[in-house]
């Protein structure tokens, strides 16, 4: 994720220069701020692509794995 | 030219008989004068004579052996049909309840020879049983326990983290047991086997029931054509309703075939499933990327791409030199 930002950074640099007023391009000013966005960014961007992803695998897979089946055991026996 | 250097090194290897020296003579004057010395009667009669011994060997060959039959299907064993599995495709897991029901066909009818040795029960809970059932199952059987205060190794009931108990004692009890032949630990089976999945489905259910006219079938085997060299000492095990499933599955040889293939594929592989979600995930992201960095590079090479070279000739003047 690191990498996908420092990819796009000189061409948000590029807009930044031109939007000086818009908010968003103040993270780009001080390196503490553009740092702390990254890291912000790349956590928030994992826990959200792993749980969507997780959601179309078991999409895929619907029916297939033990928490399909599951249920069906565990309340025969309680 | 090919002939030629085949001929030379032939006869090189003939005067390599008579002593080190004159090879290395040679070697050494080949460049200079080897090919100027060689009269064509001489060259003639190296080609008879390697003509000869080729086809000689190949005579004896036939006479002591009979035929040039190595690596025939009957010892490579007849190739697998390929089957479509569902859970060999990219972005499928194992289906559980099928891995359930090949779980019971291994304890009920593989089980009586054949070891799991590297499964223990707590793999089991989560993937096929619940923790209840995977400890009822593991108390079924006893396990030694470490020395005690005597120095005496006792039995206590399995726990979940034992492994799955083997059918015999030791190899020598097994080979016994089994008219000289062991049955192989299946717990890397499928990894284990050329063909893996399709070859142990099609073994199992490819028993003819009788050998075909003409096969010699050794005593104590069975005729398989999928088998390498065809007489295997395992007979057919699986026979239509063998086992009761569950689920209400109609028990078919095909179907038990089907679920314990899975399952031993499942027991080679357990980290199947989560290796190809992950995998699904490095393919999304990466995906995405690449088409990232396509695009960057194109963006900051548009300057140079889209740029216009044009000639701009001289213009012609009117006064002349």
């Amino acid at each position: 994720m690191v990498r996908l930002f420092c990819a796009l950074s000189p061409i948000v640099w590029e807009h930044a220069n031109a939007n000086r007023a818009f908010s968003i391009y103040i993270l780009f000013r001080k390196n503490t701020a553009f740092l702390g966005a990254v890291f912000a960014g790349a956590f928030a961007f994992e826990v959200a692509y792993d749980n969507g992803m997780d959601k179309v695998w078991d999409k895929i897979n619907k029916g297939r794995q033990w928490k399909d089946i599951r249920h069906k055991y565990v309340e025969a026996e309680e | 030219m090919l002939a030629r250097t085949a001929l030379r090194s032939t006869r090189t290897f003939a005067s390599a008989k008579n002593g080190a020296f004159q090879f290395a003579k040679r070697s050494a004057s080949t460049q200079s004068s080897g090919a100027a010395a060689e009269s064509p009667l001489r060259l003639n009669i190296a080609a008879a004579a390697a003509t000869a011994v080729a086809a000689g060997s190949i005579a004896w060959y036939y006479h002591l052996y009979g035929s040039a039959s190595a690596m025939t299907p009957a010892e490579e064993g007849l190739h697998a049909t390929k089957y479509p599995w569902v859970h060999q495709q990219w972005f499928k897991t194992f289906d559980h309840q099928a891995l359930r029901r090949g779980f019971q066909v291994y304890r009920e009818v593989c089980a009586s020879c054949h070891s799991l040795s590297r499964v223990p029960y707590r793999a089991l809970v989560g993937t096929i049983l619940t923790v209840d059932e995977a400890k009822a199952l593991a108390e079924e059987n006893e396990y030694d326990t470490e020395p005690n205060d005597q120095g005496e190794i006792e039995k206590r009931p399995g726990k979940l983290s034992d492994y799955l108990p083997d059918p015999y004692k030791n190899d020598e009890a097994a080979r016994f047991a089994n008219n000289g032949a062991l049955p192989p630990d299946l717990s890397l089976i499928v990894k284990a086997r050329h063909g893996g999945c399709d070859y142990i489905f099609s073994l199992l259910t490819g028993y003819p029931d009788e050998p075909p006219a003409g096969a010699s079938v050794g005593a104590g085997l069975n005729f398989n054509p999928y088998f390498p060299g065809t007489g295997i000492a395992m007979a057919r095990v699986l026979y239509d309703g063998l086992v009761d499933y569950e689920d209400g599955t109609p028990a078919s040889t095909s179907q038990m075939a089907k679920d314990v293939v899975e399952f031993l594929n499942w027991a080679a592989e357990p980290e199947m499933d989560d290796r190809k979600r992950m995998g699904m995930k490095v393919l999304v992201v990466t995906s995405v990327l690449f088409a990232m960095s396509v695009w960057v590079k194109r963006y900051k090479w548009a300057w140079l791409k889209s740029r216009k070279i044009v000639y701009d000739p001289p213009k012609e003047s009117a006064t002349r030199h």
